[in-house]
């Protein structure tokens, strides 16, 4: 049985963190929204996370090169 | 030819005299009307000059002049001239708006046919009350003051107390107010503005020069004026060489009669008398009566009553006319006249979230098939133009929680090309969060900057001047959009509130 030539491809995850202060759902809401449609718009993202850890409060976002 | 040089200079003479006078009358005319719109403006209230019956919440006026002139029309004069009607909607939620509060008819008898129900001298007795201060002035005999002050009985009260300079109070008495949300009459204005885009299209606002609509949402309006003279000087007895003045008919002098004989009888037939007088001075036939009601040696008080009541000031709010004839959001009058700049909020919203989601749903009404959408997105789409093809300044952030602040593109590194508006709203999306985190940066001591082993003062430093590089560069592509403001307004107005009919 003849070895068939696999092309592997490793996708690349990159991470950004960006700080939000901010205590009610509808100012974090504000924020994740002017993130998402300015500087994280045009990024392919995976998966976004909301950091609670002590002072550094957040958007953490995973997203695809 | 002597006769004749004589009787030219004292034909000059007189000219120049009685241009005097009449320049002086006219000062004091403008003076008195300005003083009482003054006295209504103080009380958070645009005086409407002259009073009149016909304006009520719902009249849409075009206002075509530059917000400038408005202004300082409105401080020379006092009030705004209401000559432009273009339309009268009839709010259709007063009975909502006054629900648990005052009686407003119903669907067919509304407001304010309901409160003006004609032959019912009682019915405004079911609006809302309101209460205006009292206001004082001096005022002098001149011809037409009547024309100056919304009031006629002043002249007339002048002529009773034999003066021709008196201290004079005006009273509103028996004001009402009614008017209606705001809200709920844009959204009125809004379904009138659909039936009537072509009507405002042509009206649409350029650059150079803004059009709006002027709304009225409240009317302030009385059905009588108290005024009331006090003499500052007794002139006629010298004048009139001993005729006692009209006002002394009511105190006949006491030296000429028995103290005794003054009975109060005497003085109630002249005050009849008296009033009677004032009746036939002032009757008119709009339904005006002024009547007598106090007077003293030098003194004297009357009420003016009108036959309804009369719209005497309003509150209203303006919109500014866009692209296509779409309608801004609402502003009130009052913070137009009042703000020496005006923040308008569409125009500054170059909120860059508010951009994006305009953008993005007005991609979607174009796709849908709104071709006024679709040709803003190709308007909007030329835009990407003001974003440079290389990064100005270094863009910073943080790549995970906890981790230093870094810089994720370099200056002058290629800044990535995309082929719609979306470009420019990533870009200052880009700016203002690498601005944020660098604020963040600034503040919280325990995070560290790549490079800088340690948060050494001359760390802050260049993170301070890499804050500075970043908003040069944010204020740069917001000064170059702001040139585009009235596409930028249209759009983000059609996102929100338009819809073709």
């Amino acid at each position: 049985m003849p070895k068939k030539n696999i092309t592997s491809y490793t996708l690349r995850e990159n991470t950004l963190f960006a700080g939000d202060t901010h205590t009610t759902a509808s100012d974090k809401n504000a924020a994740l929204a002017a993130l998402l449609v300015g500087a994280w718009q045009v990024l392919s993202i995976v998966r976004i996370e909301r950091i609670e850890i002590g002072a550094s409060k957040g958007w953490r976002i995973t997203y695809r090169n | 030819m002597k006769r004749f040089a004589r009787a030219c200079i004292w034909g000059g003479l007189v000219l120049v005299l009685t241009n005097c006078i009449s320049t002086q009358q006219k000062r004091q005319l403008e003076l008195v009307a300005k003083d009482w719109c003054l006295n209504i403006g103080a009380s958070q209230v645009i005086p409407v000059y002259p009073l009149t019956e016909d304006i009520q919440p719902g009249d849409i006026f075009l206002v075509q002049v530059p917000i400038e002139n408005q202004r300082n029309e409105y401080r020379g004069r006092g009030f705004l001239p209401l000559d432009n009607l273009i339309y009268r909607l009839n709010p259709r939620q007063y009975s909502k708006f006054y629900e648990k509060s005052f009686k407003v008819g119903n669907a067919d008898k509304e407001l304010p046919f309901f409160w003006l129900n004609p032959g019912n001298k009682e019915a405004w007795n079911l609006a809302p009350l309101s209460c205006f201060p009292t206001y004082s002035f001096s005022v002098r005999q001149g011809g037409g003051l009547n024309l100056a002050l919304p009031v006629q009985g002043i002249p007339v009260g002048l002529s009773l107390l034999g003066t021709n300079s008196a201290q004079c109070s005006v009273q509103i008495a028996n004001a009402r107010t009614y008017g209606i949300d705001i809200l709920s009459l844009c959204d009125d204005v809004h379904s009138w503005e659909r039936d009537n885009r072509e009507f405002l299209r042509p009206y649409a606002s350029t650059d150079k020069n803004q059009n709006y609509i002027r709304v009225i949402n409240r009317v302030f309006l009385t059905g009588c004026i108290r005024i009331t003279l006090q003499a500052e000087k007794s002139e006629s007895a010298g004048v009139s060489g001993g005729i006692p003045k009209p006002v002394e008919l009511l105190t006949p002098a006491i030296d000429k009669k028995e103290p005794g004989s003054i009975s109060m009888t005497e003085y109630k037939e002249n005050f009849t008398k008296m009033s009677d007088m004032v009746n036939q001075a002032t009757k008119t036939d709009a339904g005006v009566t002024v009547k007598l009601v106090g007077a003293s040696a030098r003194l004297i008080s009357m009420d003016e009553k009108f036959a309804r009541p009369l719209v005497f000031g309003y509150l209203a709010f303006d919109m500014m006319i866009g692209y296509e004839g779409v309608l801004g959001p609402p502003i009130p009058t009052r913070a137009f006249l009042a703000e020496e700049k005006i923040n308008y909020p569409i125009e500054s919203t170059f909120q860059n979230a508010e951009l994006g989601f305009c953008f993005k749903r007005l991609s979607e009404l174009g796709e849908a098939g709104d071709q006024s959408a679709k040709k803003l997105v190709w308007e909007l789409n030329k835009l990407i133009s003001l974003v440079p093809k290389k990064y100005p300044c270094h863009i910073f952030g943080f790549r995970d929680v906890n981790k230093p602040i870094e810089i994720i593109n370099q200056v002058d590194s290629d800044v990535r090309p995309i082929s719609d508006f979306t470009a420019v709203t990533w870009y200052q999306g880009t700016l203002i969060q690498s601005i944020n985190d660098m604020e963040i940066a600034l503040k919280d001591q325990n995070v560290q900057i790549l490079d800088f082993t340690k948060r050494t003062p001359d760390a802050e430093v260049y993170l301070r001047e890499q804050i500075e590089d970043n908003r040069k560069a944010l204020k740069s592509i917001q000064e170059r959009l702001n040139s585009y403001k009235t596409l930028i307004r249209s759009a983000i107005n059609y996102s929100l509130f338009g819809k073709e009919k």
